[in-house]
């Protein structure tokens, strides 16, 4: 069903739209890599140590999938930033037959891509809170005690 | 912006517009789980973060997420009837009128959702470098001592 819809709006989308797409698309993901950071800091060992006086064996586990999807983050921002420049010859003046159409196709590979790191990310993202939450009550049952 | 919103909105079948909003309803339940998490945090938080100083900042950053989580809470029950009535759509004889009325009201919530989106992100953002912030004086002070 989604799959079908953004096809069909990518079918129908002109270059300035195209354009549009992958300009939120880049700052979506480069939102979404602060928010990564963000997380492995505040998950990274040491804070939890520093902080809660805990060391915590499922932050590993955490970290190390955080950092999964930071690298995965990393490769589709690049293969957009690319993408985004290759946009440019599709305005230039020399023909080439179905440009258009095949630039579409990447166009709609590329963006479901995004929409599937997001729901990964959101998975991962779900796991840290239910593990920094647990840390917190910890640490807020050490304090009252 | 505006018309290319509204004119997807026309272009999509009531079933696309259902997707949608089951998509949205996923995506505020996600971020009501993270507001959760955030409020854990800022509790966790809170003594470092107001004496810092910039105290009044960051009880406005306090004072901003809770209205997201009020706006959040609104926008799901919006999104719930508007699905409800689409659903009630779906089966029956088209009718011309009413198919209209839920794209205008669809048209409507989308933009809202946008715009909640967009300023939810910019709280969040806020949020995640005062608590940075913190963690780095943490950590200073750490050492230091």
């Amino acid at each position: 069903m989604e799959t079908k819809t953004h096809y069909k709006f990518i079918q129908w989308r002109d270059t300035g739209g195209l354009h549009e797409d992958t300009t939120i698309t880049i700052s979506d993901l480069k939102f979404l890599q602060d928010e990564l950071h963000f997380l492995t800091d505040l998950a990274s060992e040491e804070t939890l140590e520093m902080i809660y006086g805990i060391s915590h064996e499922a932050s590993a586990f955490v970290a190390e999938k955080l950092q999964a999807c930071q690298n995965r983050v990393e490769h589709l921002l690049e293969a957009f930033q690319l993408h985004s420049n290759r946009l440019q010859t599709l305005l230039d003046d020399t023909e080439i037959p179905n440009e258009l159409e095949e630039y579409k196709d990447a166009h709609y590979n590329l963006m479901i891509s995004a929409m599937k790191l997001h729901g990964d990310v959101k998975k991962v993202k779900q796991r840290v809170f239910n593990m920094l939450a647990e840390v917190m009550q910890k640490s807020k049952e050490k304090r009252s005690n | 912006m505006k018309n290319i919103t509204y004119k997807m909105v026309q272009l999509s079948t009531p079933a696309e517009l259902h997707a949608e909003c089951v998509e949205w309803l996923s995506q505020l339940n996600f971020n009501d789980d993270e507001q959760r998490f955030l409020n854990e945090l800022i509790r966790n938080y809170t003594v470092p973060l107001i004496a810092n100083e910039a105290y009044a900042a960051a009880v406005k950053l306090v004072s901003e997420l809770g209205a997201e989580e009020n706006e959040l809470k609104r926008l799901a029950q919006r999104v719930n009837t508007h699905m409800n009535n689409i659903e009630a759509l779906l089966g029956t004889e088209k009718d011309q009128r009413e198919e209209e009325g839920y794209r205008e009201t669809h048209y409507y919530l989308k933009l809202d959702m946008h715009r909640y989106t967009i300023k939810y992100r910019k709280t969040k953002t806020e949020l995640f470098d005062r608590i940075k912030k913190v963690i780095r004086n943490k950590k200073r002070n750490t050492r230091l001592s």
